[in-house]
């Protein structure tokens, strides 16, 4: 007991430390070829976000200072002379652009990183320790930005410069973090001009954050009762607040015009969204169909979301029962303890 | 021994408070370790265009090859990662510069990624529907449906369009891939 004492102090204060504890001992593998950047430490509360594993992903208050870390490496085989700083982001038409630098915007204004020149030897890391210190007069809204590892353009006739970065998404204001959503609002059945069938969605931003979306389509109740799927969605890496994109799927030329039931599954972090819509792919190359609205598919009518809903249910009612049965217990033990006394 | 569990909490809260409060930051700054990969690009860092110098035949577009870039992906994820292009420093020979829209860049080869994972330019695939460069960075490679590690190597073709006005001299800018 006073070893777990001890012990929870030391806990807690190892995770306010956070990244201050190496991870393993165990030689890290080298480094990818060329300049490297990734993050290494993440808000414990978004763990389970595949996002914030890569990103800096925060929700933060006008005035709120923290500390994020990142870790650059050379896996070149010279010497390499890099710059680390802040840059401002660009987010529309499904694309993620990270300026120049210098060029002003909240991110590079709020954040410091240090050391800011690094001069690595062959197969080295350095980390770099980032401070964003959120202004206190701050608009609520969402700001984007990176953290940027540079190698500059040699001296030569067309120079080359490098970065990589760490996207960074802040949404700036008080209380909860506003909720991330979309909407699917057309469906679209057409062939390109091979003559491949492709189904584009047009995804909306209804929420407050910006979303790197990802998917499946799954094509089902064909003819002769055929199904197909799943196919990878490929679009546009972001999407940033109220704008929409479209997102593609493209199919195998064998497959018959329809009619289909396409269920497209699209995700940004947490967040999944599936909608249903019955398509018709057209005869001829270059041609579209007619869009179609999908219905949004509840998460309770599918497969993967109702059986751990119902096993969870299932172990809530046993569980009760069980707290039931123990009160019950109680409740009679000390009744037979009075009706010994009273003997 | 209850007793001094809860002392001992009582400590660590006591602990806890401060840190938060100077911050002034959520108790979300308490953080975790992560454990993936990078994100690299590498690249061989300088480009010549054929026909040697930028030496001011006007009119006439040269054409290079910026060498094989490669992004390597090991962080493991599902995020998808794009390129830009720009012309962070436009040619110049110190009298004439070559505006950045003078300067178009693509990618001839299709991209053959390795791991899973999508990796194209677009239409970026010829001179003739090369992306048109400006003074900062524009989606030019894209990778989507990105499962786990990958890696993905290509090689930007530019042609630089000598403007009529230009004077003879050796030119030099500065082109800029960015990975995010």
């Amino acid at each position: 007991m006073t070893r777990l004492g001890r012990l929870v102090p030391a806990v807690l204060a190892a995770l306010l430390l956070g990244p201050a504890v190496p991870a393993a001992a165990e030689a890290p593998p080298p480094p990818p070829p060329g300049l490297g950047i990734r993050l290494l430490d993440a808000p414990t509360e978004r763990k389970d976000d595949p996002r914030a594993r890569v990103y800096v992903v925060d929700r933060v208050r006008p005035g709120a200072v923290f500390v994020r870390h990142v870790e650059v490496s050379n896996g070149d085989a010279q010497p390499m002379d890099v710059l680390v700083y802040p840059a401002t982001a660009t987010v529309g038409d499904g694309r993620f652009q990270v300026a120049n630098r210098g060029t002003p915007g909240p991110v590079p204004q709020w954040t410091t990183v240090s050391p800011g020149t690094l001069r690595l030897a062959p197969g080295e890391r350095a980390e770099v320790t980032v401070t964003v210190r959120v202004a206190t007069d701050a608009p609520p809204g969402e700001v984007y930005g990176a953290i940027v590892a540079e190698r500059p353009a040699p001296d030569a006739q067309v120079g080359v410069a490098l970065r990589t970065a760490v996207r960074v998404y802040l949404s700036v204001g008080q209380g909860a973090e506003p909720a991330s959503d979309f909407r699917v609002d057309s469906l679209t059945a057409a062939r390109d001009a091979t003559g491949r069938p492709v189904v584009l969605a047009k995804v909306h931003n209804t929420g407050g954050r910006a979303l790197d979306l990802s998917g499946t389509l799954r094509l089902a109740d064909g003819p002769g009762g055929l199904s197909a799927g799943p196919f990878d969605a490929t679009l546009g890496t972001t999407l940033g607040v109220g704008q929409t994109g479209p997102v593609s799927v493209v199919l195998d030329k064998a497959l018959p015009d329809g009619p289909w039931l396409a269920t497209l599954e699209l995700r940004s972090g947490l967040l999944v969204r599936t909608v249903q819509g019955r398509i018709t792919f057209p005869s001829a190359p270059s041609a579209t169909s007619p869009p179609v609205v999908p219905k949004e598919v509840p998460l309770y009518e599918k497969e993967s979301v109702v059986v751990p809903v119902a096993v969870v249910l299932i172990g809530v009612v046993a569980l009760g029962l069980l707290l039931l049965g123990l009160l019950t217990f109680l409740r009679r033990r000390p009744a037979g303890g009075r009706q010994e006394d009273a003997r | 021994m209850r007793k001094r569990l809860v002392v001992g909490t009582l400590a660590a809260a006591a602990v806890t408070v401060p840190l938060l409060g100077a911050g002034g930051a959520h108790a979300q700054d308490v953080t975790f370790t992560l454990t993936g990969g990078s994100l690299a690009i590498t690249e061989p860092g300088a480009a010549t265009l054929t026909a040697g110098a930028l030496s001011g035949l006007t009119g006439t577009s040269f054409t290079g090859s910026l060498g094989n870039t490669t992004v390597t992906d090991s962080r493991g994820g599902i995020t998808g990662w794009a390129t830009t292009i720009a012309q962070t420093t436009a040619f110049t020979d110190g009298t004439t510069t070559i505006p950045a829209g003078n300067v178009k860049a693509w990618v001839a080869a299709p991209i053959v990624p390795t791991g899973v994972a999508t990796v194209t330019s677009g239409l970026y695939l010829t001179q003739l529907t090369g992306l048109t460069l400006t003074g900062t960075g524009q989606t030019f490679v894209s990778a989507t449906a990105v499962l786990g590690n990958n890696s993905a190597t290509f090689n930007p073709s530019i042609a630089v369009t000598v403007p009529s006005d230009a004077t003879a001299g050796t030119y030099s800018g500065v082109i800029t891939q960015t990975v995010s």
